[in-house]
């Protein structure tokens, strides 16, 4: 099968195009380094089956960031029949030099000039068929967003790859050829370009981007985003309102009761009940949990945050965040990964590939396993604290600061300085609803495959457990434990599934909440500790892949110690009358 | 040289000419490179805080002080 390769600059619609030819969604976002991996799919060009290849965005064949240096080494090991070459159609001018690398490499190219919609607004011309002629590859105006060009693309790559023979198939030049001097090839792009590239109104900021970058205006706005987005969306109306529909109503009053009588009057034995409706069973905690808590939480994170980066806000806020970054050893373009983390850490410990160096990447990966909630967590934690408001008061405060401490102690112990911060800023857009709900969906749907399977095996490995009475084995070696920080030794089975799962450890607390188990102080402590507490299963298999064995298996100790010191010293605190 | 200095001297809404990128680390200058930060290029000055954003053509780069301070240049209004 011939291939097909993506290639361009970060957020510049390569995985928009992919999308559009294979019909396969990968994550679509407003900000560079959406995508870090490479995904492959096969599109149907006008009767010829094709493999398409989107790949992380690059602003050279030398490579700077991980992400960047993955497409090289895929150009270079498996050259592929054609190579389309996206560019950002108003920012033609900086990108066409990677063309030229691309030419002299010997690939065969198509250059296609997207956001075209966006250059016609400022008024930008671009004469295509001279610029064609000039460079002797085709070169095509689009706009992928709105489906603009596609068709006009896809006849080119059938008469580009389908037509000609393999014979075309150049003799490459080696890997040398990657180091050309690209200060040359800048000039000779501006050459290129001369009466050709047109432009038009001069651009500048603007009204609501004025304030989102302001140092004032643009705090405000950040709390703004917060209080509604993560507050009032996720935790009032999805971790409250769904939940109770859900959990309460629909599980609770209608799908459990079922259940039980259902095995009750069909199932004679004993402990086959009890794996499907017993008190750890697949049916009455494992899609109970899965669907009732984790789903509406979750789904309204990735709601929200899709919002976010479709706008282009994020890279707005890595700017302002930049200087608080510097103080735990980060630079501002940390900000994507750990927001990302909110909504799912190991998602976003895959996506610290977008930092430059591997000090960033460990202390990302740290501070994710440590003190970032993911939004299941968050939720549930909003929703059970959201009864004594101080409590969610010092929850936020206690978090931070070990969050700001542990940062600053790595900032110090490892070796090096922070890599220097630069990020382009892509145009603030206004998120279509279509988009929204196609990212949201897929994230979703990503997320499910990924714990079902997992919520299935925790039941039946808690029901094996409790069936061996190994369960209460362990209950005792973990009570002395809980003990210290002055939790009740009920509190035993939710962190045996927040080792699982972190969203499962959280959906336990707040099943004990509700049940009235644990109250006050207690409550601050467990949420605490189950923040902090080991990343999930999920997350910690990643981290091995990402970091390696060694790293993250220092990481988890640490991060289970800190955990359980961070548990004793607050109980102390709450434990004094006064507070 | 008069009239010359860093990126991040200069004031909020002034334009400007980028004269040199003061560093020999190739990584910096490919970066700045694809970014349009290249000698003879002119750019607006839009923000500057802890760092500093510039427009060049349709481009909003944001840098820290670090790198702002690396890049010299020549005001021209």
């Amino acid at each position: 099968m011939k291939t097909v390769v993506l290639v361009g600059n970060p957020n510049v619609g390569k995985s928009a195009l992919f999308y559009h030819l294979t019909r396969k969604y990968v994550t679509v976002s407003n900000y560079p380094g959406t995508t870090v991996e490479i995904f492959r799919g096969t599109a149907n060009i006008n009767g010829k089956v094709v493999e398409i290849v989107d790949t992380p965005g690059m602003y050279s064949l030398t490579p700077v960031t991980e992400e960047e240096a993955v497409t090289g080494r895929l150009l270079l090991e498996t050259p592929p029949d054609l190579v389309i070459h996206i560019v950002d159609a108003k920012n033609l001018p900086r990108m066409l030099p990677l063309t030229l690398e691309l030419l002299k490499s010997g690939f065969p190219v198509i250059l296609v000039l997207n956001m075209m919609d966006e250059a016609e607004k400022l008024r930008v011309r671009i004469l295509h068929k001279e610029l064609s002629r000039r460079l002797g590859i085709p070169v095509l105006g689009a706009a992928f967003a709105e489906g603009r060009g596609i068709a006009l693309l896809k006849k080119e790559i059938n008469s580009m790859v389908c037509t000609r023979l393999g014979t075309e198939k150049k003799k490459r030049n080696r890997v040398s050829a990657f180091t050309g001097n690209s200060l040359e090839n800048h000039r000779e792009a501006g050459k290129i370009l001369d009466g050709v590239f047109l432009k038009g109104t001069p651009d500048s900021l603007k009204g609501l981007e004025k304030l989102v970058l302001h140092p004032v205006g643009g705090l405000m706005s950040m709390a703004l985003i917060l209080y509604v987005g993560l507050y009032l969306i996720v935790g009032r109306f999805g971790a409250g309102y769904l939940v109770d529909v859900l959990e309460g109503t629909l599980f609770g009053q209608l799908l459990v009761p079922l259940m039980e009588r259902w095995t009750d009057m069909y199932i004679p034995w004993l402990a086959l009940r009890q794996l499907l409706a017993g008190d750890f069973g697949i049916m009455t905690l494992g899609l109970r949990y899965a669907f009732g808590i984790i789903l509406p939480i979750v789904g309204t994170y990735f709601f929200v945050f899709a919002i976010l980066e479709d706008s282009g806000y994020l890279p707005r806020l890595a700017f302002l965040a930049d200087g608080w970054m510097e103080k735990v050893g980060l630079n501002g373009r940390a900000v994507i990964p750990l927001t990302l983390g909110f909504g799912c850490g190991t998602m976003a410990v895959l996506v610290t590939r977008t930092l430059e160096s591997s000090r960033e990447r460990i202390i990302v990966t740290f501070l994710l396993a440590l003190a970032i909630p993911c939004s299941a967590q968050l939720g549930l934690i909003m929703a059970i604290l959201a009864s004594e408001p101080r409590y969610l008061f010092y929850w936020i405060c206690i978090v931070g600061t070990v969050f700001l401490i542990m940062g600053a102690l790595l900032n110090i112990l490892l070796p090096g300085k922070r890599a220097p911060f630069f990020m382009e800023l892509p145009p603030l857009r206004l998120p279509t609803i279509a988009a929204v709900t196609q990212k949201t969906l897929a994230r979703m749907r990503w997320y499910f495959a990924e714990i079902i399977p997992v919520f299935i095996l925790v039941s039946i490995l808690l029901w094996l457990l409790g069936a061996t009475g190994l369960l209460d084995v362990l209950s005792v070696k973990l009570t002395p434990v809980l003990q210290l920080m002055g939790l009740p030794p009920s509190l035993n089975m939710v962190f045996l599934y927040g080792f699982f799962r972190r969203d499962y450890g959280a959906a336990g607390l707040y099943d004990l909440y509700r049940s009235g188990t644990v109250s006050g102080g207690q409550l601050l402590v467990a949420a605490v500790v189950l923040t902090l507490f080991l990343p999930c299963l999920a997350q910690l298999a990643v981290m091995i892949r990402e970091r390696g064995l060694a790293v993250s298996a220092v990481i988890v100790a640490a991060v289970a110690m800190i955990a359980v010191i961070a548990g004793i010293v607050i109980n102390m605190l709450v434990s004094w009358p006064q507070l | 040289m008069k009239n010359m200095i860093t990126l991040n001297q200069c004031k909020e809404n002034t334009r400007g000419i980028i004269v040199e990128i003061s560093s020999t680390d190739r990584r910096i200058l490919g970066k700045m490179m694809s970014l349009g930060i290249i000698p003879g290029t002119t750019f607006l000055l839009l923000r500057r805080s802890s760092g500093v954003i510039v427009q060049i053509g349709y481009t909003k780069v944001a840098l820290d002080t670090e790198l702002a301070m690396l890049i010299r240049i020549k005001q021209t209004l």
